[in-house]
């Protein structure tokens, strides 16, 4: 019989030489240890996943502080309607000279002040807007009123 | 965007194969540090490629043909100083925990590491896949696209350039 791996007469299948050197060969495998690798891989195939989350995240960011800002500088810009009504009343008012101070004046002035720092904060808002018109008018019409007296 | 489930299962493929892969290129570069950096290379092109991985072949014979690649490419691309060096190197501190490694001196270690490195490429790769990882004469044609008569020559070969590099510790044990 010959050795299956050199070839040389054997009375095994593996002669006594090939099996020590197989049973060494083994030894040398086992002896070999393996390092930590994949933090070094997945460093190399991760960052691209981080760069996009990132960017995205980012780009929302923008998206989301842009459309706020907007919200907010057009909330804060007060409608040509507010100030077409407060111009044409306090102009109608200045016009208008009370013949005596009546005590519903000041009253009417707090309420007029009132309805406009709301107005101020929402000024495209209707309901707001009415309310200021409505209290000018009313002091435009008390004043027009006792200056008639 | 890199899927984070091909990564999760490229991740499974890597654990149950990277020993195979380091142990080859060890062998191969006779250098723990060049060993590391080129697993870390095949396993980052095996993923590029991992879509493309039809499971035709296993993952290891498919693995240990990129890693041949790997090595290859690295010892044409004039980075192989690290070859000279490797065997000039302090031997490698002896980390097996088996009882066969007890018994194989550091020496003997070195000498085998640096008796791969004396065999041609081509033989040094059949004989590293043959008889240190067990693969079939089937499988390793599959990685190297070598006729299996040849391979079994570069092994036969291979065995008798050792047996003559490493005869003195033969006689000695």
């Amino acid at each position: 019989m010959t050795c299956i791996e050199c070839g040389q007469a054997s009375p095994t299948e593996t002669c006594a030489a090939c099996a020590a050197e197989e049973t060494m060969y083994a030894a040398y495998r086992e002896s070999i240890d393996v390092p930590p690798l994949w933090s070094g891989i997945e460093q190399r195939i991760r960052p691209r996943w981080r760069f996009n989350l990132a960017a995205a995240a980012a780009i929302a960011v923008l998206m989301i502080s842009t459309a706020f800002i907007l919200l907010r500088s057009q909330r804060n810009v007060p409608s040509p309607a507010t100030n077409d009504a407060a111009a044409h009343y306090r102009a109608a008012i200045a016009k208008t000279q009370a013949d005596r101070a009546t005590p519903l004046l000041p009253q009417l002035n707090r309420a007029i002040a009132t309805a406009e720092r709301a107005a101020a904060r929402a000024p495209n808002d209707p309901i707001e807007v009415t309310r200021l018109v409505a209290a000018y008018d009313a002091k435009l019409q008390l004043m027009r009123a006792t200056a008639n007296d | 965007m890199t899927d984070p489930w091909r990564v999760e299962r490229f991740r499974l493929l890597f654990e149950n194969e990277q020993a195979v892969v380091y142990r080859f290129l060890h062998a191969m570069t006779g250098s723990a540090e060049t060993a590391k950096e080129l697993a870390q290379e095949t396993f980052y092109r095996a993923f590029k490629a991992f879509g493309a991985f039809e499971e035709r072949s296993t993952a290891s014979t498919w693995l240990c043909g990129i890693a041949r690649n790997v090595a290859l490419n690295h010892f044409r691309s004039g980075r192989q100083f690290g070859r000279v060096f490797d065997v000039d190197a302090a031997p490698e501190p002896a980390s097996g925990h088996g009882p066969e490694t007890l018994l194989l001196s550091r020496e003997l270690r070195d000498a085998i590491r640096i008796s791969l490195l004396a065999l041609d490429e081509e033989k040094r790769i059949a004989f590293t896949l043959k008889v240190l990882e067990q693969k079939s004469y089937e499988e390793i044609a599959a990685i190297t696209g070598s006729a299996i008569a040849k391979l079994k020559t570069d092994v036969h070969r291979a065995r008798l350039q050792l047996r003559a590099a490493l005869a003195k510790y033969r006689e000695d044990s």
